[in-house]
């Protein structure tokens, strides 16, 4: 019994000391460190503010067995980035065609971040927004993996992602039948 | 509860197995899978729900580690497919870490999920398709697919990339959940319209006046394209023979129906359907009606059409479903007793139209009757339902509709006020009731949105088209003489927008709406 309180103890001091720092330290699958600041941690991830909040944030660095370093160096930089971006005037207005209201347009910074990754960079990245609830990265990169399919035809949407097609020619047989004016192809 | 230390420490699967042969109660089983799941839970955002109920996916609920959970984080492997290929291992490897075993009782909601995310595992390892090894996006969990579906431009792209694999196809289609988010994003597009070709109301359906769309809008391409891809004539647009007519509100599901007068008999034809098989039409002859007025409603979008007729006598109501293939009954329901029928309202013969929701019910409205029938058609079961006063008589049409959350409503216009219903179910679930939730002045919106000059308050009318997925489509007549434009009103903003301008008929006119791809449901 003791003991426990002891250790409770402790824990509080650590808790408090955490709580003075402005960084948090992330620790990717592969135990890479990274700091981040904790204001965009906690802005931009519910998980993290979950955990900030929670006060199970490591000193050492939290793992985050789920994300790779090269994933997370991304996240991190987006965080930064984040932190450093004035929200345009887009993002603040609300009036925007009920087409795409829900969705924010990614601003160009966002773009040009999303721009200069690799596929396997951008799928790594999509997960782990989802995996730390990131809602504005992964609205950022949905809308980039999207932008890659659109005004495309299936063949060249095949040959964006590497997909193999196994269909068989009767079940697209079927949706041509029905769909044929869907297809810039036919 | 003997030796639950010791299950813990045993295989997941194991325990499962040992306590089912037991006949041990589920309670206990739950808990035990949700503690090891709760190591790995994680807030999460997105959920789409599937159509099978034995393969539910549904939102992890919040579930912040719990203590001692820095080796084991919260993480995404909650939903199996999301997790990275190293990542996850099944439930079966995991073993609990903590030595202290606490097994406790947890709402029942939470235990579902657990239970749920346990099978939805399990269905994984067949369904991944397309496997590349290395970072692919076949990699990408379903729920994560579909965000990105959401966001393509329109129904075009949509199909496109249903068509790379049966994965994507079927990741789409399976999820009702996307279907209506996907269409409260991006309405269903009016490809127009079958109206009268003359300013006279009273003539003959006849000529298909296809939309076209107002400013620019990333989807213009694609609706001109759907638009060209149908045949909508019909079998007498040209004046010819065949006394064929089309029935009003009954481009339901992207089929027309079609009436003939002469020998009484319905046909069912589809746009995106009859060109490819020339001629095909589905005849049904509708045997003697005995009712004074009907109407009729196709039921589903399958091939294998049903019809509904509605026989309408004076004062007793009753629905028949006949299979469009045969001509046969499939069912009935009894004769119902409805309010007695006025001979006139307001100088007119009073009249019903009837509206499918594309969970099968149909209801009929009669405003100047002042009443609205509901048909349950797996039960064959009437209910009539007095109407409102907001929505009686006066002039005002009402559609019943679903709202993006798939809830019915009844929406109906009254000058330039838009009124919305809600449908409520009472304890008792044949009890029905409508409910007034909201009467809003479209003045405002409407000068915002038409043409300078166009609007004034004295002339302009509102009428509802139709109601699909959470907007309505309405005509309004302008200044312009015998001029009209087709709007569609977002019900959650209450806002409008233009979708195009027409002459004639606007308001006797039948809106053709784009059905959801056939390929796109329950595959």
């Amino acid at each position: 019994m003791e003991v426990d309180k002891g250790k409770g103890e402790a824990e509080e001091t650590r808790k408090v000391a955490e709580a003075d720092r402005d960084t948090v330290t992330l620790k990717s699958s592969d135990g890479k460190l990274f700091e981040v600041s904790k204001e965009a941690a906690a802005r931009l991830s519910t998980v993290l503010a979950g955990m900030i909040a929670g006060g199970s944030i490591d000193d050492n660095g939290t793992d985050l067995k789920q994300i790779g370093s090269e994933a997370l160096e991304n996240v991190v930089d987006y965080c930064n980035k984040h932190a450093n971006s004035i929200p345009s005037a887009a993002l603040i207005s609300s009036s925007i065609s009920f087409n795409t209201a829900p969705f924010k347009e990614p601003e160009e910074w966002e773009r040009k971040f999303v721009d200069r990754l690799s596929h396997d960079a951008l799928f790594d990245l999509v997960e782990a927004a989802n995996f730390l609830g990131m809602e504005r990265l992964l609205d950022v990169t949905c809308h980039k993996i999207s932008e890659m399919m659109k005004g495309k035809s299936p063949d060249q949407i095949r040959e964006v992602f590497n997909i193999k097609n196994d269909y068989t020619k009767e079940e697209l047989e079927e949706i041509r039948q029905e769909l044929a004016w869907a297809f810039y192809d036919d | 509860m003997v030796g639950r230390d010791v299950f813990l420490e045993l295989d997941c699967v194991m325990v499962i197995k040992m306590l089912k042969e037991k006949g041990t109660n589920r309670s206990l089983v739950a808990p035990i899978i949700l503690d090891m799941d709760r190591e790995k839970s994680c807030p999460k955002k997105i959920s789409f729900k599937k159509e099978d109920a034995g393969n539910h996916a549904v939102a992890c609920r919040g579930g912040r580690s719990s203590a001692g959970s820095l080796d084991a984080p919260p993480g995404g492997a909650n939903y199996g497919k999301c997790a990275s290929p190293a990542s996850s291992s099944s439930v079966r490897s995991r073993k609990r870490k903590s030595s202290r075993a606490v097994v406790v009782a947890r709402p029942p909601e939470e235990v579902k999920t657990a239970s749920r995310v346990v099978r939805r595992r399990r269905g994984n390892s067949k369904s991944s398709a397309a496997a590349v090894r290395g970072r692919h996006i076949s990699s990408l969990c379903d729920d994560l697919l579909l965000q990105i579906f959401l966001r393509l431009p329109s129904v075009a792209t949509l199909i496109r990339a249903a068509c790379t694999c049966p994965a994507w196809r079927r990741a789409m289609s399976s999820s009702p959940d996307f279907r209506r988010r996907f269409r409260s994003l991006h309405p269903s597009p009016l490809l127009g319209l079958f109206t009268s070709d003359t300013s006279d109301a009273s003539s003959i359906v006849a000529a298909f006046v296809p939309a076209l769309p107002h400013g620019s809008r990333p989807d213009d391409d694609d609706l001109a394209a759907a638009v060209r891809g149908g045949d909508f004539s019909l079998p007498n647009a040209a004046g010819g023979g065949g006394g064929w007519r089309l029935v009003t509100n009954s481009c339901q599901f992207g089929n027309l129906l079609l009436y003939n007068r002469q020998d009484k008999s319905h046909a069912v034809i589809n746009p995106y359907s009859t060109r490819r098989s020339e001629g095909q039409r589905h005849l049904l002859v509708s045997r003697n009606m005995t009712g004074r007025y009907f109407a009729a409603a196709v039921l589903s979008s399958s091939s294998r059409s049903r019809l509904m007729l509605l026989d309408n006598a004076l004062s007793k109501m009753k629905a028949t479903i006949f299979a469009m293939e045969t001509g046969k009954v499939c069912s009935a329901t009894p004769w119902v007793d409805i309010p007695a029928c006025p001979d006139q309202v307001d100088g007119r013969v009073p009249c019903g139209r009837i509206c499918v929701q594309s969970n099968g019910s149909v209801y009929y409205l009669c405003e100047n009757w002042g009443y609205i029938a509901s048909i349950d058609t797996s039960t064959m079961g009437i209910t009539v339902v007095e109407l409102p006063p907001q929505c009686v008589s006066r002039g005002s049409l009402a559609k019943v509709g679903e709202t993006k959350d798939g809830e019915t409503c009844l929406v109906y216009s009254d000058g330039r006020d838009v009124g919305v219903l809600n449908l409520m179910h009472t304890r008792g679930d044949d009890v029905q009731k409508w409910v007034l939730d909201r009467v809003v002045s479209m003045d405002a919106e409407l000068r915002r949105v038409l043409p300078a000059g166009q609007f004034d308050a004295r002339v302009c009318v509102l009428t509802v088209m139709a109601v699909r997925d959470g907007y309505v489509y309405l005509s309004i007549s302008v200044t312009l003489p015998d001029s009209y434009w087709l709007l569609s009103l977002c019900l959650a903003t209450m806002k409008l927008e233009k979708l195009f301008q027409g002459a004639y008929g606007g308001r006797t006119g039948i809106s053709y709406i784009m059905p959801w791809p056939r390929s796109l449901i329950g595959w």
